[in-house]
């Protein structure tokens, strides 16, 4: 065993440190890898979207997540362990360094055993304590990504000499003045900033849904800001807005009506037609101008889809009142969001705006609408599937088997190819990377769907009949009983699907899309001073994907961890 | 009589495939009273305890709860089972939700109770049931005379008209039984209508107002407790007693 491990280290020793490894080839690119072609003077938008995001992450450890400690003993012995890997670089192969740069690898080395030093001069001087002593892992992890982006500004590396026949550094220079320290300082702030502002609010009632509401808000807002900047025709918006305006109104009326005891059953017939009304209206030929046809119908879809819910949300005054509200907020935001969707992005690209994106931005963008678009869909095709209406169960039944059986591969290759003959005209001009997000949801959402619906059948048919006995309707069942559970179920089965999504978007390369691994495999082995640094970037490529799934399936132990406590 | 009852069963009949389960069953439950269903396993007391609020139906035969006509109109069907509550022998509580939640889970949604009115009026019942201090905890961290208790609260929060016992005592460890055939017994003195199948005789002997014995689907004694256990008509019932007692 240990004999196994010191080959491996010196395999890894032997295939880092030789002369010929082109490390600079990544490090180099990094920018084309992680974004690609995003326009440089539009960069802050990537910063905001990055900051926006570790801010809610922060925020939401600070408040969803237990508080874990860790003793000094065990972070020692850790950062002994890291100063120790460092060093390990002393007894790497001889030969030239791959930096370049003779002593770096020494100072590298020495700094490592520095780190390990002291790491253990702490311990020991904690002596007996050491293993008593606790600290919060949240601070840790704080404290080491401040120590992280603080090293950017101190730490000097060579900057890029693009000399003919190699690249020789000649100057050196903190890396903080070369590109992006000073966002990664701000941005590490920023997640800090949102873990101590979670942590004051933590005993606030109102803080979960606080943090649920602006979660769901970032996504507009990192649609708007990063993938779209949108240019706003203002008199067109303005009508659309006054639209939006008249629908809330009159759905606040209309929903009052159907939610009302009242009513009773008339109200559920009511809402029912205008479903049929609303679905029929989406198959006649839009009349006029095209944006305002669909901006009407997608309203009334959505007026339609809040009349058949009234009924078990409504009730009293107080209750139908507040469903109404709901819908006035939902009215208007589906006016705004068609504001800001349907005018023109400035950005380079096709008119959807997302050609221009590459990278890790793509690679991340792409799993990440696919992810929340796919769960909605798996869970009503898993309802369908098991309902007991022959039509839904036919169809669900039928769509899950044909997608499931044909490879993501090839929906991919029919959603860019394919895809002009069945979309409406109006659609055609849609991108790749929309193509791809629609094909990649679709087919996970048949994958969603059998978990879920494994989910279901797992449900002890008591509960069920528990339900009944109160005399629940079907929604009611289904959203306050049977799908709470069925999901909580396969969370294992969901995270592992949602991690085999974000890597299986490294099929994006073969459709022709820049996606990370791309450009690490094909674009910058290309590039006149990297001819040929395949293995470099593989494994780049690795260690980025990495972290991601990582977190996720940790994510999905915690969320188990704290749902474990109403199991039976 | 005919007038006050609250359940009201003319010739039930259900097949199960080609197993007839119920041969025509003739009750009337009146208001505040107590009825005990006693029978050997297989005698289709359950089966016809669980077609008063449609967990099965009923192929022939009718039967009006409350006024109401069971048929296959959904609208009816979720009225009588919001008006008559049900008991479990398995307790079927909701795992994912706190007891409270369990209790107060009808009300809101069902009922369109406001939160506060449900949760204040959840805690009475949790206090009337005996155990108020385990409000906030989940089903899976109670014993099972506990689970059970807040399953008859959980019924009673829906202010029924009638209570539906299905052999709530069997799955439950001797010592349990007693904590909730307790709570039964308030639950019967205080006049609320119940429907018991029970395995429990000296609870049928204490509170029943009436004990009905089923074999093979059919009602074979209906009469007072004292009636059916010292002097009872059918050679099947004398058999029975005389395997139990």
């Amino acid at each position: 065993m240990v004999f196994a491990m010191i080959k491996v280290s010196w395999a890894v020793a032997k295939f880092t440190m030789v002369s010929t490894r082109q490390w600079r080839a990544p490090s180099q690119n990094s920018r084309l890898v992680m974004i690609q072609a995003y326009p440089q003077e539009e960069m802050w938008r990537i910063w905001l979207t990055v900051g926006v995001v570790l801010f809610l992450l922060g925020m939401s450890i600070a408040v969803m997540g237990e508080r874990r400690f860790t003793s000094v003993q065990k972070l020692a012995r850790g950062i002994m362990a890291l100063g120790g890997i460092m060093a390990l670089a002393f007894v790497g192969p001889a030969g030239d360094e791959p930096w370049g740069h003779g002593n770096v690898r020494f100072a590298f080395a020495a700094v490592g055993l520095a780190i390990a030093l002291a790491a253990f001069a702490w311990m020991k001087s904690m002596g007996e304590k050491a293993e008593a002593e606790t600290l919060s892992t949240t601070k840790v992890l704080a404290g080491a990504s401040l120590v992280a982006a603080g090293l950017l500004w101190v730490i000097r590396a060579p900057v890029t000499g693009e000399s003919a026949g190699g690249s020789i550094a000649d100057d050196w220079q903190p890396i903080a003045l070369m590109t992006t320290a000073l966002p990664w300082t701000i941005v590490v702030l920023l997640a800090i900033g949102g873990y101590f502002l979670g942590r004051s609010m933590k005993d606030n009632p109102k803080v979960r849904s606080v943090l649920v509401g602006w979660w769901l808000l970032s996504v507009p807002v990192i649609v708007i800001a990063f993938i779209r900047k949108p240019d706003i025709d203002w008199a067109g918006a303005a009508v659309q807005i006054a639209i939006a305006a008249v629908y809330a109104v009159v759905g606040f009326y209309v929903l009052k009506w159907m939610g009302s005891p009242g009513t009773g059953e008339v109200g559920r017939l009511a809402a029912s037609g205008l479903m049929v009304l609303a679905l029929v209206m989406l198959f006649f030929e839009p009349t006029g101008d095209l944006t305002m046809d669909r901006y009407v119908k997608t309203l009334l879809l959505a007026l339609a889809i809040f009349g058949l819910l009234s009924p078990t949300f409504g009730g009293t005054v107080v209750k139908t009142r507040a469903f109404g509200k709901n819908w006035v907020i939902a009215a208007l935001g589906i006016g705004v969001a068609f504001v800001f969707l349907t005018s023109p992005s400035a950005l380079p690209g096709t008119p959807d705006g997302m050609d221009f994106l590459g990278g890790f931005a793509l690679t991340i963008t792409v799993a990440f609408f696919s992810i929340i678009l796919s769960f909605p869909i798996g869970v009503v095709l898993a309802l369908g599937r098991n309902s007991t209406l022959p039509l839904f169960r036919t169809i669900s039944t039928a769509y899950i088997e044909l997608v499931r059986s044909v490879p993501l591969i090839t929906w991919l290759f029919a959603a860019i190819n394919l895809g002009d003959f069945f979309l409406p005209e109006s659609l055609t001009s849609i991108g790749p990377a929309v193509r791809a997000i629609a094909a990649i949801t679709l087919f996970s959402a048949a994958y969603f769907a059998e978990n879920v619906r494994g989910g279901l059948q797992a449900l002890p048919k008591g509960q069920y009949e528990a339900a009944d006995a109160l005399g629940m309707s079907v929604v009611q069942k289904t959203a306050l009983i049977t799908m709470p559970q069925a999901l909580k179920a396969v969370i294992p089965a969901l995270v592992g699907m949602v991690i085999s999504l974000f890597k299986d978007t490294s099929l994006l390369a073969i459709i022709g899309l820049f996606d990370i691994l791309y450009i690490l495999r094909s674009v910058v082995p290309n590039q006149g001073q990297f001819i040929g640094s395949f293995m470099e970037n593989i494994i780049i490529a690795a260690v980025l994907y990495w972290p991601f799934a990582f977190m996720m399936s940790r994510a999905s132990m915690r969320l188990e961890e704290k749902l474990g406590l109403g199991s039976r | 009589m005919a007038e006050e009852s609250i359940v009201k069963c003319r010739g039930v009949k259900k097949w199960f495939g080609d197993f007839q389960a119920l041969h025509g069953i003739d009750i009337d439950v009146g208001e505040g009273e107590v009825v005990v269903i006693i029978g050997p396993s297989g005698s289709g007391k359950s089966t016809f305890i669980r077609c008063i609020n449609r967990l099965e139906e009923h192929q022939e035969g009718s039967i009006i709860v409350d006024g109401i006509e069971l048929t296959n109109d959904l609208r009816n069907i979720e009225k009588i089972r919001s008006d008559v509550g049900m008991v479990f022998q398995s307790f079927n509580l909701f795992p994912h939700l706190t007891i409270l939640d369990n209790i107060t889970l009808g009300p809101i949604w069902v009922r369109k109770q406001p939160k506060s009115e449900a949760e204040a009026y959840g805690m009475e019942l949790l206090t009337r049931v005996g155990i108020p201090e385990q409000a906030d905890k989940y089903p899976g961290q109670l014993s099972g005379g506990q689970q059970q208790r807040v399953a008859i609260a959980r019924a009673l929060a829906m202010k029924p008209r009638v209570m539906l016992f299905d052999e709530p005592t069997s799955a439950l460890d001797p010592e349990m039984i007693s904590e909730v055939l307790d709570v039964m017994k308030e639950l019967a003195r205080s006049g609320m209508t119940m429907i018991c199948v029970t395995h429990e005789m000296g609870f049928a002997r204490e509170v029943a107002d009436r004990v009905l014995f089923f074999d093979y689907g059919q009602v074979l004694e209906d009469g007072t407790p004292e009636h059916f256990f010292t002097n009872p008509q059918h050679e099947r019932t004398k058999l029975f007693l005389s395997q139990i007692l």
